[in-house]
């Protein structure tokens, strides 16, 4: 190693130690982890989008698993059909083995399953009154929470929140308004966010914790169809 | 091509490591940027996006080199929010191509009395986020050129400008103490 590159390496090296301490500097300066932790609960909205993340990569997993077993189901029968040609037979077998070893390799055949809801989702009342135009569109049953959101034509979005009674719900009270109010004799908070087009309404009974929310894209609900929404959950 | 789409258990359930350990650290460090719980949350969104696709990246989860790259990835999605918004200081490409690559003028009056690591040190806390998180990729994380352009949606040519400009001007400091 001539002087150059050993100066070069040296500094290299320094400037690795410099930028790992600089970061360790940055890091402690932070919270402890229980403090990280206690400083914000996430929004309903933030958690259900994370999950519909899990949800989505799975769904990617599953539709190429079965684009794998298609494919090699193809190559199969195009097997059956070639001429007697040795050559090509040869490589279709080594294509063949090469496509079953990526599938074993990247679907365990012990896949997890699903997480067993904490809530009995069996149970959970739904809505039986929407808006007019209002479809489901998805369902989410996880350990910490159980939801359904409907849409419409115009993708406005109203989303109802099942959580076991033990959660810690939190909620931006920046962003929206609030006030106390009644659902089917249970105490409620009702939360507006009228700029964002924003509803939602909370409150619990004996079994769990419920969360109605409306997301307008091109109009804001009117309120007393939204409660109408909340009070056809029983 | 299969590969690259496909997710092993494996790398689910790191991914959901990942998750419940640094979701509030990131969500801690984006907030302290951004000032805004709202935007906090979609760029922690964006954040834990942003890993899925780099995953192989990321080695043991407890280890402090990951936590270093998640904070990196973080506060890169949170300075690049700013600029988009309001052009931070701190990471606007405006002035890229002037001289300063710091963000005080005068770095040299506060550590010129300084040992030598020290000094680098120093001069590192003072770097512009543009030219630090592409050096803290490169020399922490051991990414390349290629990788980090990857990783933070740039050309390879401009990775490699800011890493070389970056060093080259932290080692002309440290020359210059050295004839002081």
């Amino acid at each position: 190693m001539n002087a150059t590159s050993s100066k070069t390496a040296n500094f290299d090296d320094m400037l690795r130690r410099a930028l790992i301490e600089d970061s360790k500097n940055y890091l402690s300066d932070l919270p402890t982890k229980e403090e990280l932790e206690n400083f914000h609960q996430f929004s309903p909205k933030f958690i259900q989008s994370m999950n519909q993340l899990f949800r989505t990569r799975q769904k990617h997993k599953r539709a190429i698993h079965s684009l794998v077993w298609a494919a090699l189901f193809g190559i199969i029968l195009c097997s059956f059909l070639l001429s007697q040609n040795e050559t090509a037979k040869a490589s279709l077998s080594a294509f063949i083995k090469e496509i079953f070893d990526i599938e074993n390799t990247l679907i365990p055949t012990q896949e997890k399953e699903e997480p067993i809801p904490t809530l009995d989702s069996t149970h959970i009342p739904v809505p039986s009154f929407l808006p007019d135009g209002f479809k489901k569109t998805d369902e989410i049953f996880s350990e910490s929470f159980v939801s359904f959101s409907y849409q419409n034509d115009t993708d406005d979005t109203i989303y109802m929140n099942y959580y076991p009674l033990s959660s810690q719900i939190s909620v931006d009270n920046e962003r929206f308004e609030w006030a106390a109010t009644t659902i089917n004799g249970h105490d409620a908070y009702f939360m507006t966010n009228e700029d964002g087009m924003e509803y939602m309404l909370m409150w619990r009974d004996s079994t769990r914790i419920y969360s109605l929310g409306y997301q307008g894209k091109s109009v804001l609900l009117d309120k007393d169809t939204f409660f109408q929404i909340a009070e056809s959950i029983k | 091509m299969l590969v690259l789409v496909f997710d092993t258990s494996e790398e689910r359930d790191k991914f959901q490591l990942l998750y419940e350990k640094y979701r509030s650290l990131i969500f801690y460090i984006l907030k302290s940027i951004v000032h805004d719980s709202w935007v906090a949350e979609d760029l922690t969104q964006d954040t834990f996006l942003k890993l899925s696709r780099h995953l192989n990246k990321i080695g043991k989860i407890e280890q402090p080199e990951t936590r270093y790259y998640i904070v990196t990835i973080a506060k890169h999605l949170a300075f690049d929010y700013l600029r988009k918004e309001k052009n931070h200081p701190s990471y606007s490409i405006e002035n890229e191509n002037q001289d300063n690559i710091f963000t005080e003028e005068n770095v040299m009056a506060f550590c010129i009395e300084m040992e030598e690591y020290d000094m680098l040190l120093a001069l590192i806390s003072k770097l512009k986020d543009i030219y630090k998180i592409p050096l803290q990729l490169k020399y922490i994380n051991g990414l390349s050129t290629k990788e980090i352009a990857k990783v933070l949606d740039l050309s390879p040519d401009t990775v490699k400008k800011r890493i070389t400009r970056a060093k080259s001007q932290l080692q002309q400091l440290l020359n210059e103490r050295k004839v002081v």
